[in-house]
């Protein structure tokens, strides 16, 4: 498996943070793994990595549904930074949701490279292609 | 062709009467009725025939029974000397004398007439808000299913992965995490439906009126609460009611609401401090105002205005299912009341509940 320095979880749910991070360890992913419990804060981080000196991750693991800002509108706001941070950072998105149009509408966005659904298991980890 | 028929209420003894107004009246169908059956309801808008022989007092009670089942239907008197007091207290469309009967063929269809109109107007303002409760009913059952099969599935994805873990897991005090948190989940799916039962009862049963102490309420809800937090700080601080305070209302859809305003303050408490909720009673001369007030998290204001939505939570953290106020809205509005929030961050929140006196039957 690829290996990555530092993965970002973001997840309102404590428990599923708890799972994809254990997930995330056992096959071995990511060296640092960081997680949040919701989109603002994430997003903050991005924005001011560079300032306060503090690495961006290669991956970030994003749910779709989490109250006040959803996994869309994540994207919506990220698609907006400078490709200086966009350009090294691959997203894989994670739903409960058994919505088909949220895997196709999640696959527009560029930097997106794969759709699952919960939960999120080692062998769904090793199907994606790390990449794209 | 069919005859059109005319409804006649007489007493069994009165066979003479029945007989005479039926040969009167071939060309129509007479449906004769006792006045045991009064109390029912005929097809709306029907011609009813009322004899009236003696007993006026008898007659104005019958007539007005018979036109409160049959609204939009037109009532006639039979008889050969009915004061005209009387057949204005019958508000009969019309009197008719035995050798008249005949009379009432050329007036039938108008009569018809004006009964179809009347009971057509009344039929279509009848459909019309029909239809409107249930484009109401179906727009609120889209939205619970979507946000439902969401909410119900969460929770089993969570178990799902914990399974996962615990097939490969071999240390034990981490298989015993798992399980816990398996728990934990599942009671969370458990309160969310446990939730929509309470919601959908609130929807469906008729409000039952009584005497209310809120401190047998609240002492009730205390009881039910012990367990909800797995730390024991908390139950003590629920200062109870100020004064005597007695409602009279449904006592089940007021514990409902207390129960919900109650475990929200208790599952958002302040960390840095004991929680307190105070819980008064008020009396105007129409309304019941009762206040739920905690000094807990608060809540910020850009949640204010959607925190009664169907499934809104402020966040994932809680085991709430995010109908909690929404049952608390909806069941006070079956109350025909209200409920107003007043909150600041890190100070608390505060619930005023306006509940009309519904006077006892």
């Amino acid at each position: 498996m690829t290996q990555f320095k530092h993965i970002v979880l973001i997840e309102d749910n404590p428990i599923d943070v708890f799972i994809n991070t254990k997930v995330i360890e056992q096959a071995n992913l990511g060296e640092f793994i960081q997680s949040f419990p919701s989109a603002r804060p994430a997003l903050d981080y991005l924005k001011d990595s560079d300032k306060n000196n503090l690495t961006l991750p290669e991956l970030i693991v994003l749910d779709i549904r989490m109250p006040d800002m959803d996994g869309f509108e994540f994207l919506d706001e990220f698609e907006l930074f400078p490709e200086s941070i966009k350009s090294n950072i691959k997203i894989l998105m994670l739903s409960s949701s058994i919505d088909s149009e949220d895997e196709t509408k999640a696959k527009s966005y560029p930097s997106v490279i794969d759709f699952i659904c919960k939960p999120l298991t080692r062998d769904k980890l090793l199907s994606v292609d790390l990449n794209a | 062709m069919k005859k059109p028929i005319i409804h006649l209420f007489a007493r069994q003894t009165e066979s003479e009467v029945i007989t005479s107004i039926t040969e009167a009246l071939p060309e129509f169908s007479i449906q004769t009725h006792t006045f045991q059956e009064v109390k029912q309801s005929l097809q709306q808008g029907e011609i009813l025939l009322l004899p009236i022989l003696n007993n006026f007092e008898e007659a104005i009670r019958i007539s007005a029974e018979l036109r409160l089942r049959n609204p939009g239907s037109q009532l006639i008197l039979i008889g050969n000397a009915i004061p005209p007091l009387v057949s204005f207290h019958c508000k009969a469309a019309m009197v008719l004398r035995f050798d008249d009967l005949h009379l009432l063929k050329e007036v039938h269809s108008e009569l018809m007439h004006a009964n179809a109109n009347a009971s057509n107007l009344a039929a279509m303002n009848e459909l019309q808000s029909k239809n409107n409760e249930l484009e109401k009913i179906n727009f609120e059952l889209d939205r619970f299913v979507y946000s439902a099969s969401h909410d119900l599935r969460s929770p089993l994805t969570s178990v799902l992965g914990l399974l996962y873990l615990l097939r490969n897991e071999t240390n034990t005090s981490e298989t015993i995490r798992y399980v816990d948190l398996m728990e934990e989940s599942i009671l969370k799916l458990d309160n969310i439906i446990r939730d929509i039962v309470a919601y959908s009862r609130n929807n469906r049963t008729q409000i039952s009126i009584e005497s209310i102490e809120l401190k047998d309420v609240i002492k009730d809800i205390s009881a039910g609460l012990r367990y909800l937090e797995s730390d024991e700080i908390v139950l003590k601080e629920i200062v109870c009611v100020d004064e005597p305070a007695v409602i009279f209302s449904d006592r089940t859809r007021i514990q409902i609401i207390l129960n919900n305003l109650i475990s929200n303050s208790i599952k958002y408490r302040h960390p840095n401090r004991k929680p307190r909720i105070s819980i008064s009673c008020k009396k105007t001369d129409n309304n019941s105002i009762v206040v739920v007030k905690d000094n807990g998290l608060g809540i910020k204001e850009e949640h204010l205005g959607k925190i009664f939505d169907m499934f809104y939570r402020t966040s994932d953290k809680s085991s709430g299912s995010g109908l909690g106020l929404y049952i608390v809205k909806e069941t006070i509005k079956k109350l025909g009341g209200t409920v107003d929030v007043w909150s600041e961050v890190n100070t608390g929140t505060t619930f005023t509940l306006t509940i009309p006196a519904i006077k006892e039957k």
